[in-house]
Order: structure tokens, then C-alpha cells, then sequence
């Protein structure tokens, strides 16, 4: 992310009396230049979001552009031919508008919220930085020294930073595009040239490998003309080759001993690798698992942690832990786990003990009737919170788009999860979930320096 | 495929449209766009500022009070129930009280256990939970609009009859002293801990965080003492926004909290007296640190004070956005930090103006040294005609954003009524913003941006970082403790 604002970002406008339905019904289309564009109108207040999404995470980094992705999520605000460094946040916020940016293992995205009648500034905006960032020297370091104090600020300086944002997926994954951390190493920077983030920047940033999508009061064919003018004329750069993502079987099960001198209290985490595809009724069950296991006080893990032993402090984790948390922007190859913050009477291994017992059960009985209604009940709700905006709307569209190939999967996604059954439940833990493969974290407390 | 006739209108079909890539015939009707003109930023018509849904509102005979914001575009409800009074109602040697207490209503109550209160708000779809503030308690919860009733029910529940069962109490003062323990590892944390300490003195806005001596000292007793005391129907108010009418929020409202009895016992904040006249700063030791935690500020006004919107575009200028002057040249020009926020915050019977940013332990110094000359600018000579236009505009669209979805609009009525301010404020919200002037920020600037009278808190390795701090103050670089004492 680039920073956190001093307010919520959220969409849109609230009033008006028309029911928005859940569904994204929307219009797409793919322009000469390979980009695709979809549009989906809700007139129910004068705001429009527009996403960019890119084919652009940091599993499809090569190793000599290591944290590339997340250095271009910083530099596309940098500047570009027309408008100049500054120009795009004082541009946007000259109309109210919102904008933020994300790195993600998968994507890159970008947004930008503003009055529906504005569109056309955004869309400007937009395509100057997709057709001609400016990528001085100067703007390359001076975001590669942001980019490093983001790295401080998380991983470095805060507790438990790097066990969450670097060691649980170092260990968890063999191939380096998947445990490689999304924040690289000033060392990774220092070695990147000038001219590989020029390379970087043609071959990601090009139409073919890119998602616009427009959610708003707009008219959908209006909005299509108006894209098609603002991008149609950037020359194709090609699609970026698939890079092979693949992970061997997962092998034995381990102990990695860490220590932090920022955390106060022992941690402990549990790792899976290995997790079913995108999309599947078996990550659309370790979802719900991984929900009953790690989330909120009615989980299992929550009782027996926090209430049952009092072994700990807080629990965390689901499928896609600890890199993904949206369940609908999970893709394979994932991880499954957690981790706990426990007290420091309790060892690791007792933890573990505590741990595996539940996960044990899960593979024995699978979750209960009653326990999988409640969480299908909560996914529901929190499905349609994720759409009461239009940035939610354009966002789950252009990563509908780019992990599935198509938009309308963006619909088609929760009714994955309000089929799973018990059953479906019991034979995805017993099936992934094997405790002779679970790799184990201890991290020791260093006082908090 | 061109034409209405094809688009699916969102909200109008219930039906899923399967949806390919449409290969468009980019050569035929491509011919119409050539590029455009990339050189200006495309001309837009006027924007017109927007109106907020209406409210409803009604108290019972009891005194308890519901505001309703009806929205129905999406299926759900989210609801506040707002307890005036927090952490400034608790003695300082009790500090954590107001939180020991508000973790605790979902721990149990007449009818459920903590488990069955967390399984029932999961029924409609949602989960419940209780933030204590300096002058509020609000018990927050959303879920689909279907189920509102179980809702309803289950907030009357945890807020009329917890009952603080005994092993829960010990629980959770165990576990405040091991998250208390965590939060000391956070430099930010130590400085907003610190800086508020000295910032406020005396005043029970002092404190904002516990110690394990208070936790200590907390019973059962207290617990259930200080729930009497606060939660009354008087003393509370519903706020309800979203798929919910006036006939289906009535009946169970009534149902629910009618009967609820008890009188209120306001207990508000003091007023605070008497400012700072001189900058201090403070340091907080955290050797080996490679970043320093700066929490620096002064006091401010109320958004019901004439000035008080002047005064927000020149925060807007300062550090309140992305192409703020601090941002800018921190962030962007120098690579000292990752963030650099100002912004105004508020108490019942308080305002500070503050600066928060995690600055490299190597450029504390110049950090800090930036910071006050940008303050003293703008001190001195006010903000620019484009710094006030883009704040004007940033400010208005970004209520209309912000008040977009359920919760946001919702929470901003619950500032609304810890702070007691007009019903009118968010509907004259842009009319205000709108009437700033030059001049009107500039005498707003003068008065509020007081640079030299700050008070500084740093959390850094002071063996790296102490020396340069000495220049910022006439007086000696104080060190403060993990409680700010």
C-alpha cells in the first residue's frame, strides 16, 4: 500500500433509494492494444472508481527485479509525460478524489474514486502513466528510499514483522518466486539498474497485461468511448510469460526456531503448503476451515488458546495466511496456517500440542452443521460489505478478471462457498492438513528493543 | 453487441450474465477515437457537493434515544450504540477500567455465555465488538439486513445484562497485562502513550493506557460498578444505518430496550485548563531503534468553533494528504519517512493539532528541523489560493466518500453525538468548507499552527538521536518511562 490516510477510504456516495443487487453485471470489452475494459454502471450517486489492475505481482518478479512490484506501485505516482511529479495526487484531490495503489503476490492494483463527472481526468491520468512514466534516476531512488522505510516501518521495526512478512513464506515455499518477500532487501535495490526498471516497466506495464475496470454513474458506453480514447492509441508491449509458480510436494515436517527483539512475548505459527487451486470446491472448504480454525471469538482455536488453556493472547490465520487474507483473492499455489502470540509460561511445543489437537479434530469430524451455517452466514455479509462501494465492485472485477480471465467470475465466487457441505470440510483438512508435513515457527522474545 | 439493449444494469437483473471478453472489431469502430490531447488535463464541469440520506429520530419514555439512516442499496444494517462517558470518567489509579469493562459485555450475559454471544452475532452474519474512548463506549456490530431483529436483540442483551462472570474478569486482566506487555514493544505506541501524558497533565485525558499496577488494582466490583453507572437509557444512544425502516427498527427497538430502567449519571470530562507556553521534548529510549516514533502537538478547536474549518484546510495544506507540503518534502523529496500525517483530533472538552511520523533514526534531526519550518511557514504566511482550492475540494469529496458506505456514515454520527455537536454539522459540512477564505485560513493559521509551543515526544535510541533533539527546545531533552511519567 502506499500509506495509510488520515481517513477510511471507502466509494461512492451514500443516499439514493434504488437497490443495488449483488451481482456485478457488467459490460467488458478488449481494446485493439490488448487491454480489457470492464464497465458496470450503479447510478445511485455521482461517483465513479476506477481500477487498474496489472498482471504484475511479486510472484512474477525475476530474481535480478526482485521488489519490483512493489517499487512500481510507488513510482507509477511519480510522475509522467504530461503530468509531471506532484501532478497526480494535487490533480485528483483538486476533485475529491481518492486514489491508492496495491502490490499483492498475484497483482498490482490501482485506484482512483472521484465524482462520476470527472472520469475523464482520471482516465487521463491513468493512461499518461501507462503510456509515459517518467522514470528518472532521481524518482527511482528517491522510491526505493520510501520502499525501505516501509520495509522498517513493518517488517524491520515492528514486532512479529518478520515472521509474518518473511520468514513464515521463505520456509513454507522451495520455489524463490513464492517465498521471496514482497518487500525486498535494500541489497536486492542496490543491485537493480536503472535500465531493469526501464525493462520492467515495458514489459509489465503494458496494455495486454493490464485491467481497466469502471464502476459508477456512468453510462457503460459513454465510458467505454471514453476509455477506448484514453488508451486504445498506447502501442501493445505484449503480455509478460507465464513464470513457472510451481511448487514441489511439500516435505517433511520441521521446526524453524526465530527470535525478535522487537516482540515482547513468544509466537508461534503453523504453516501448510500445497493448497488446491483457485477457485475449487477444496479452497472454497480450507476457506471455511481455516475460518472455523483461526477467526474471531466462536473459533475453535480462539476457545481453546485464549479461553480453554489461556495459553495466548491473540490467534490469527486461514487459508492464504500470511500473505493473503481476502478468501477471494486467494490463488494457488497457497499456504494454509496461523499464528498465536502466547504467554511466556507456555512453551512452543505445548502451543503446538493445542494447536494440532484442533486441527486433528477438524480432520476427524469435519466442522459441525450448525458451526459451517454460522460462518457461510458471516462470508455472506462480508461478501456483500466487500460490493457496498464501487471501488469494492471495480476491485473484485479486475481481480476476477486477472486471476480467473474473466470478470464474471466476480458473481459466480460465493456460491462456491454456500455449497460446501461437512463432509467437503472433513476431507480437505484430512487431505491438506496433515500433520506430517506442517511446518512449525517459535519465535522468542528479545524484551521489545 | 453496442447499444442499451446489451448492458446489463446493475441492480436491475438478478440473473448472472455470463460474461467473455468481448473481441472488439477494434479496426471498425476504433476509426472514431484518435488519441486525444494528452497535454491539458481534460475539462469537467462544475461538481456539485452532495446531500446526506436524512435521519430519523426518537427517544423512548426512558430516555433512550435512536437514530435511524435508512439506505437500502445494500442488504445490511450496521448499528452503534453509543455510552456517553470513557476512559476520562475512570481515576487515573484505575486506568483501564473503561476497556477491562467493555471487553467484558461479550463475555457474558444473563442468557448467554461468551461463546454463545459471539455464536449468535456470527447468526446474522456479523460480530460484535466494544471500543472504550476518552469520552465514549461504543458497541459496534453490522450484519445482513434480514436478521436485524437478532441484531437488535442481541445488543440489548450485552449491553443491559452482562454479567462480568468472575473467571472472565481474571482472564482478561491476565490477558490486558500481556497486551499491554506487546503494545510496549511498538514504538508508536510508547509515544502516543507519552505524548498525551504530557500533552494533558492532570487532566484525566492524561492517560490512555493502562499500567500493570492499575490493571492490578481492577475488581469485578469496579466492573460492574462503572456499567451501572454508565449504561442507562438515558445515557445511550442507538444509531442504525442502512436496509432497515422506521416500523422494522421501532418494534424491537422498543421491545428490547423499553423496558430498560435506570437514571443517567452524566459523568463528563472537565474542561481543560491552561495550555503549554513553551515547546518541550520528550524522549523515550529504545536503544538500537533504526526508526524514531514522533508524536508532536498543540492544543486546537472544536468543529463547532468558528475556525475550526479554516483551520482544517490548513491542516489539509500542512500534512492532512498526499501532496501535502509535509508528505511532499519528508516522503517524497527526502526519503526520511514512509508517512508523514497532521490532523486535527478531538475530545468532548478538547482539540490538539498533530504531527505523527516514523522518521529514520539517522534523519531524526532534520526530520524534526523540516517539520517546524513548514509549521512556521505556514504560520506566518498562511497557505496558497491552490493549496486552499485542493482542500476545499479534497475535503468536500472526501465526506461524500467516506459518509458512502454503511459503517462510515454511521460512525461519523457517532462522533457527532460523543461530541455534541449540531445535528447539522454533516449536512453543512461543504456549506463551511466552501466559506473559507484566504484571509480566513491565514488569521486560522496565526492562532492554531503553534510550532513553539508544542509538546514533543520521541521514541528513539536516544544515544543516536539525543544530541540533535537538545537544539528543539530551551529547555533539557526529558526522558519519559513506557507509562510517560
Amino acid at each position: 500500500m502506499r500509506a495509510f490516510p488520515g481517513r477510511v477510504a471507502a466509494a461512492c456516495l451514500a443516499l439514493a433509494a434504488g437497490v443495488v443487487s449483488s451481482s456485478l453485471a457488467a459490460e467488458s470489452v478488449v481494446l485493439a492494444n490488448g487491454l480489457k475494459v470492464v464497465v458496470s454502471r450503479d447510478s445511485s450517486a455521482p461517483v465513479v472508481a476506477v481500477v487498474m489492475g496489472f498482471n504484475a505481482g511479486s510472484r512474477n518478479e525475476t530474481r535480478d527485479r526482485a521488489g519490483f512490484a512493489h517499487l512500481f506501485e510507488k513510482l507509477m505516482f511519480e510522475g509522467s509525460k504530461h503530468a509531471r511529479k506532484g501532478e497526480y495526487d494535487r490533480i485528483l484531490e483538486s476533485y475529491g478524489g481518492d486514489n491508492n495503489a496495491f502490490a499483492r503476490g498475484d497483482f498490482t492494483l490501482f485506484h482512483e474514486v472521484l465524482p462520476a463527472k470527472a472520469l475523464p481526468v482520471a482516465l487521463w491520468l491513468d493512461a499518461d502513466r501507462l503510456a509515459d512514466l517518467d522514470l528518472r534516476k532521481d524518482s527511482v531512488r528517491g522510491q526505493v528510499e520510501v520502499a525501505m522505510e516501509e520495509r522498517r516501518m513493518r517488517v524491520d521495526n515492528a514486532p512479529y514483522g518478520r515472521l509474518l512478512h518473511v520468514e513464515i513464506a521463505s520456509h513454507a515455499f522451495s520455489n524463490w518466486q513464492n517465498s521471496h518477500p514482497i518487500i525486498a532487501d535494500e541489497a536486492d535495490y542496490d543491485a537493480a539498474t536503472h535500465k531493469a526498471a526501464e525493462k520492467y516497466y515495458s514489459d509489465y506495464y503494458s496494455p495486454a497485461n493490464a485491467v481497466l475496470a469502471i464502476v459508477g454513474d456512468v453510462e457503460p458506453q459513454a465510458a467505454l468511448d471514453l476509455a477506448r480514447q484514453y488508451f486504445e492509441w498506447i502501442p501493445n508491449q505484449g503480455t509478460v510469460p507465464r513464470i513457472d509458480v510451481s511448487e514441489p510436494e511439500p516435505g517433511p515436517s520441521r521446526w524453524v526456531k526465530l527470535s525478535d527483539s522487537h516482540a515482547r512475548l513468544p509466537a508461534f505459527a503453523v504453516s501448510w503448503k500445497g493448497m488446491p487451486g483457485r477457485g475449487t470446491r477444496e479452497a472454497a472448504a480450507l476457506t471455511l476451515v481455516g475460518r472455523a480454525l483461526f477467526q474471531g471469538k466462536s473459533s475453535r482455536l480462539y476457545q481453546e488458546l485464549v479461553k480453554a488453556s489461556q495459553a495466548s493472547v491473540s490467534v490469527a490465520g486461514g487459508l492464504g495466511f500470511p500473505l493473503v487474507e481476502d478468501p477471494f483473492q486467494y490463488n494457488a499455489p497457497g499456504a494454509f496456517g496461523g499464528w498465536t502470540v502466547h504467554k511466556a509460561g507456555f512453551t512452543a511445543e505445548q502451543v503446538k500440542d493445542l494447536v494440532m489437537k484442533q486441527v486433528a479434530k477438524v480432520a476427524a469430524s469435519g466442522l459441525d452443521a450448525a458451526e459451517l451455517v454460522r460462518l457461510k452466514t458471516v462470508l455472506r455479509s462480508e461478501w456483500i460489505k466487500g460490493r457496498e462501494t464501487c471501488l469494492g465492485r471495480a476491485q473484485a472485477l479486475v481481480t476476477a478478471a486477472l486471476l480467473d480471465g474473466d470478470p464474471a467470475s466476480a458473481d459466480a465466487e460465493l456460491s462456491r462457498f454456500m455449497a460446501v457441505t461437512p463432509a467437503d470440510t472433513k476431507a480437505a483438512a484430512q487431505r491438506y492438513l496433515r500433520p506430517e508435513i506442517a511446518l512449525f515457527f517459535s519465535v522468542g522474545p528479545g524484551g521489545g528493543k | 453487441m453496442r447499444g442499451l439493449a446489451g448492458l446489463f444494469l446493475a441492480g436491475l437483473l438478478a440473473v448472472l450474465p455470463r460474461l467473455s471478453w468481448a473481441q472488439e472489431a477494434a479496426s471498425a469502430s476504433g476509426a472514431g477515437f484518435k488519441k486525444p490531447d494528452m497535454s491539458k488535463v481534460p475539462e469537467v464541469g462544475f461538481v456539485e457537493p452532495h446531500l446526506l440520506p436524512s435521519r430519523m429520530k426518537w427517544k423512548l419514555a426512558n430516555g433512550f434515544e435512536t437514530i435511524l439512516a435508512e439506505d437500502h442499496r445494500s442488504p445490511l444494517v450496521t448499528a452503534r450504540l453509543v455510552v456517553r462517558s470513557g476512559w476520562a470518567a475512570v481515576p487515573s489509579e484505575l486506568a483501564g477500567l473503561a476497556d477491562a469493562m467493555a471487553e467484558l459485555l461479550t463475555e457474558g450475559s444473563l442468557r448467554y455465555t461468551a461463546r454463545e454471544i459471539a455464536d449468535a452475532a456470527q447468526d446474522y452474519g456479523g460480530k460484535v465488538s466494544v471500543k472504550a474512548g476518552p469520552d465514549a463506549i461504543v458497541i459496534e456490530t453490522s450484519g445482513l439486513s434480514e436478521h436485524s431483529e437478532r441484531m437488535l436483540a442481541l445488543l440489548a442483551e450485552v449491553s443491559r445484562s452482562p454479567t462480568f462472570p468472575a473467571n472472565e474478569v481474571e482472564l482478561r486482566k491476565k490477558n490486558m497485562k500481556e497486551e499491554l506487555a506487546a503494545g510496549r514493544g511498538d514504538g508508536e505506541f510508547l509515544a502516543s502513550t507519552a505524548f498525551f501524558k504530557k500533552l494533558y497533565r492532570s487532566h484525566p485525558y492524561a492517560v490512555t493506557a493502562p499500567t500493570p499496577a492499575s490493571i492490578g488494582r481492577i475488581t469485578r466490583k469496579h466492573i460492574a460498578a462503572f456499567h451501572k453507572k454508565l449504561f442507562t437509557p438515558a445515557n445511550v444512544t442507538l444509531i442504525l444505518a442502512g436496509d432497515i425502516g422506521y416500523e422494522d427498527a421501532a418494534k424491537p427497538v422498543n421491545a428490547h430496550f423499553g423496558p430498560w430502567k435506570g437514571l443517567a449519571e452524566p459523568v463528563e470530562a472537565p474542561a481543560v485548563v491552561g495550555g503549554h507556553d513553551r515547546r518541550r521534548v520528550f524522549l523515550l529510549d529504545r536503544p538500537g531503534a533504526s526508526q524514531s516514533a514522533v508524536f508532536m502537538g498543540s492544543f486546537a478547536v472544536r468543529e463547532d468553533h468558528p475556525q475550526y474549518y479554516s483551520l482544517l484546510a490548513v491542516n489539509q495544506a500542512i500534512g492532512g494528504t498526499f501532496s501535502s507540503r509535509l508528505m511532499q518534502d519528508l516522503r517524497e523529496s527526502k526519503g526520511w519517512t514512509y508517512q508523514v500525517w497532521s490532523r486535527l483530533e478531538h475530545r468532548l472538552t478538547s482539540s490538539i493539532f498533530r504531527v505523527r511520523t516514523p522518521l529514520r533514526a539517522e534523519n531524526t534531526g532534520d526530520g524534526l528541523k523540516a517539520i517546524f519550518k513548514h509549521l512556521e511557514e505556514v504560520r506566518d504566511k498562511g497557505i496558497t489560493e491552490m493549496e486552499l482550492a485542493k482542500a476545499k475540494a479534497f475535503l468536500i469529496g472526501s465526506l461524500a466518500i467516506e459518509l458512502e458506505t454503511q459503517a462510515g456514515l454511521a460512525d461519523a454520527l457517532v462522533q457527532q453525538k460523543i461530541l455534541r455537536l449540531p445535528d447539522d454539522q454533516l449536512d453543512s459540512y461543504a456549506t463551511r468548507v466552501s466559506a473559507v477564505t484566504l484571509e480566513s485560513a491565514a488569521r486560522a493559521a496565526q492562532t492554531f499552527i503553534r510550532p513553539e509551543e508544542m509538546t514533543v515526544v520521541v521514541v528513539g535510541d536516544a544515544k543516536a538521536i539525543g544530541k540533535e533533539l537538545a537544539g528543539f527546545s530551551e529547555f533539557p531533552v526529558t526522558p519519559v518511562d513506557q507509562d510517560g511519567n
